[in-house]
């Protein structure tokens, strides 16, 4: 199909409580590693959903582009070459819609690279208890794909309605005084994380039968609500305990981020050689699940 | 293999303000003439025990589907493009997660949708309308929905209370009305009805000039536009200047096109008065004389503009069968570019 992965990169320093700055440093490795400059990438893809001071105008990839230097001033640049920045929120799932646009748009040859960048900061700047997320970045550059056996090969995504929705995160316009910039109420759901599993599992199971993928050296990529959660799913689908990867151990869950930094932790395992398969599998609130498969 | 525009909805809340009482209301009054300077007369307001983003995006979205058609359960694609995403009524949560969509797509009875929202300024649409024309030229999804439910006079309410001079940077606030929209996009089955060409790019130098974000004053949420930069004639001229090295790549002009309308962003009269000067300026032509508008009577709605423009010009019959349309979107960050429609079998 249309798109392949050429680049990865995470940000991962602690101390930077800014999802636009993480998302950058990522993007900047990223571009580095894939030897790609920022001129020749045509959308740039943030689906990182909790921002610094909440902000809702411009789209947060915007900052973005700005600060890597992308279409600063389409005149200015005279160089014939265009990009478009945009948010696209659907938490844990969200970096799985935006492979399926990526490989669409890949198809037709007009567009050349597509940067999908994730990462969540709490809107204070700040560690603040109950918060379910860890502030990092990741970024995951995309590329034409000539070859039909490597790339993305197919995607899948499947809702659910439960109570309270699994999880819901807002900001409460009628009780936060003038503190709407530090601000943000996340209810979760006790049902929450077993449903997700559920849903998840089953999506995969059926997904993998429906394409006859061989889960014998498969390696799992999957979201990362608790540290159970990509074990027992692994399990569920008989994919080996070492070809799980266990992103929560080190990094705690990181919604919008986890499939750019799992991709990323694959490589520096030395677990992407060509041929190698990989099972993008993505948990939300909502709830909602997505799997895509993925030949390196 | 080409898109089109199946069917189009829209939501008006039914309580208007006229912009002279919005004025009326300020803390500090300005010594100029707003009403003058934006063309605006009235907009419409939303009544939040009924009329939240979720229950205005649903109204828009059935209207589309009434005259689509597409049953939802057929849907391939639901996005929502809004920027202001208040459910629960008057408790007005601001919602992150899950994504809207979700909650609308059950609603809709369209559950088996992929469905995320899009938040990219005043082109929320315009990029879910752009994210479904491609997904549907690649022939990976049939067709799509793309909604906004706008409850732009949030930022509006803040303004009144907020600003304080001439100068202040809420004062695009002020223009702000609220509405919903919704736009299904399927395969064309022939030139009469079909998006010709759609470009869409952000240029992010001017990605500062403004910005929304909660008041640190008050409790609302606030819009802070410095707008002498972001009208500026450099900044208009980048959607000429990127449509015309369209037309040079792909062997057109403006005037060979023939567009019998043409639909701003719709920020105020004289804007658009300007919009279309620099334009012309920049294509060495007329642009079409019919330039299609509500700001007067609907103020600025944000992501649904241009769409609520369209809807009103096919009710009023401005728009006749198989007349080419040129939809010049523009949003902050800022995002500009192009879109091109024949519209001829569809129906409001």
């Amino acid at each position: 199909m249309g798109a392949l992965i050429i680049g990865t990169g995470i940000s991962t320093d602690k101390t930077e409580k800014s999802s636009i700055q993480h998302a950058v440093i990522a993007a900047k490795e990223c571009m580095a590693k894939a030897k790609v400059l920022a001129e020749d990438v045509d959308f740039i893809i943030n689906t990182g959903i909790y921002r610094e001071k909440n902000i809702f105008e411009p789209a947060v990839a915007l900052l973005i582009q700005k600060e890597l230097g992308m279409n600063g001033d389409y005149v200015k640049a005279n160089n014939g070459k265009d990009a478009i920045g945009f948010d696209l929120m659907n938490g844990g799932i969200g970096a799985l819609n935006a492979f399926k646009i990526a490989d669409s748009l890949l198809q037709s040859g007009a567009v050349r690279h597509v940067l999908i960048i994730g990462g969540e900061a709490h809107p204070s700047g700040k560690d603040v208890s109950g918060f379910p997320y860890t502030t990092l970045g990741s970024a995951i550059l995309l590329a034409k794909n000539v070859d039909a056996k490597r790339g993305f090969q197919g995607f899948d995504f499947r809702s659910r309605q439960i109570e309270g929705q699994g999880r819901i995160g807002f900001l409460d316009m009628t009780n936060v005084g003038p503190n709407g910039r530090d601000s943000m109420t996340i209810k979760t759901h006790p049902g929450y994380i077993p449903a997700a599993k559920a849903l998840a599992t089953e999506l995969a199971k059926e997904f993998i039968s429906k394409n006859k993928i061989k889960t014998e050296g498969l390696h799992l990529i999957a979201s990362q609500l608790d540290e159970s959660f990509g074990k027992e799913i692994a399990k569920g689908l008989d994919v080996a305990p070492e070809f799980a990867l266990n992103l929560f151990k080190d990094f705690g869950d990181v919604n919008s981020a986890t499939f750019g930094l799992g991709f990323n932790q694959l490589q520096k395992l030395k677990k992407r050689d060509a041929g190698t398969e990989v099972l993008f599998l993505g948990a939300a609130a909502g709830i909602d699940s997505g799997v895509a498969h993925y030949i390196c | 293999m080409k898109a089109r525009i199946e069917s189009l909805g829209v939501y008006l809340p039914e309580k208007k303000l006229d912009m002279k009482d919005r004025i009326a209301s300020m803390q500090n009054v300005p010594s100029f003439d707003l009403q003058k300077i934006t063309g605006i007369d009235q907009v419409r307001v939303a009544d939040l025990s009924h009329e939240d983003s979720f229950a205005m995006a649903m109204a828009a979205a059935r209207d589309a589907l009434s005259r689509s058609k597409y049953k939802a359960e057929e849907l391939d694609c639901i996005i929502i493009g809004s920027i202001i995403r208040y459910t629960n009524g008057e408790s007005r949560h601001f919602t992150f997660e899950p994504p809207l969509s979700h909650s609308i797509k059950y609603a809709l009875g369209a559950p088996q949708a992929m469905h995320f929202d899009v938040s990219n300024a005043c082109a929320g649409m315009f990029t879910g309308v752009l994210l479904l024309e491609r997904m549907i030229k690649a022939g990976t999804i049939k067709n799509g929905l793309v909604i906004s439910g706008e409850f732009a006079t949030t930022v509006a309410e803040t303004a009144v209370k907020e600003i304080v001079d001439a100068t202040d940077p809420q004062f695009g606030s002020m223009t702000v009305g609220d509405s919903a929209a919704a736009v299904i996009l399927d395969r064309a089955v022939s030139d009469e009805d079909c998006i010709h060409y759609f470009e869409l790019m952000s240029c992010a130098d001017y990605a500062h000039l403004c910005l929304g974000m909660p008041s640190d004053k008050s409790q609302g949420l606030a819009l802070y536009t410095i707008n002498a930069e972001m009208h500026k004639k450099d900044r208009i001229q980048l959607w000429p200047r990127y449509q015309m090295a369209y037309y040079e790549e792909h062997g057109s002009n403006v005037e060979a096109e023939n567009f019998a309308h043409i639909i701003h962003h719709q920020v105020g009269t004289r804007a658009i008065h300007n919009f279309n000067k620099y334009g012309s300026e920049v294509f060495g032509a007329q642009l079409p004389e019919s330039t299609l508008r509500v700001v007067e009577s609907l103020g600025n709605t944000a992501t649904t503009a241009h769409f609520v423009t369209l809807y009103q010009a096919l009710k009023s019959s401005q728009i006749k069968k198989g007349e080419k349309i040129l939809i010049v979107p523009m949003a902050s960050g800022v995002v500009g570019g192009f879109l091109s429609v024949t519209i001829t079998h569809l129906e409001v």
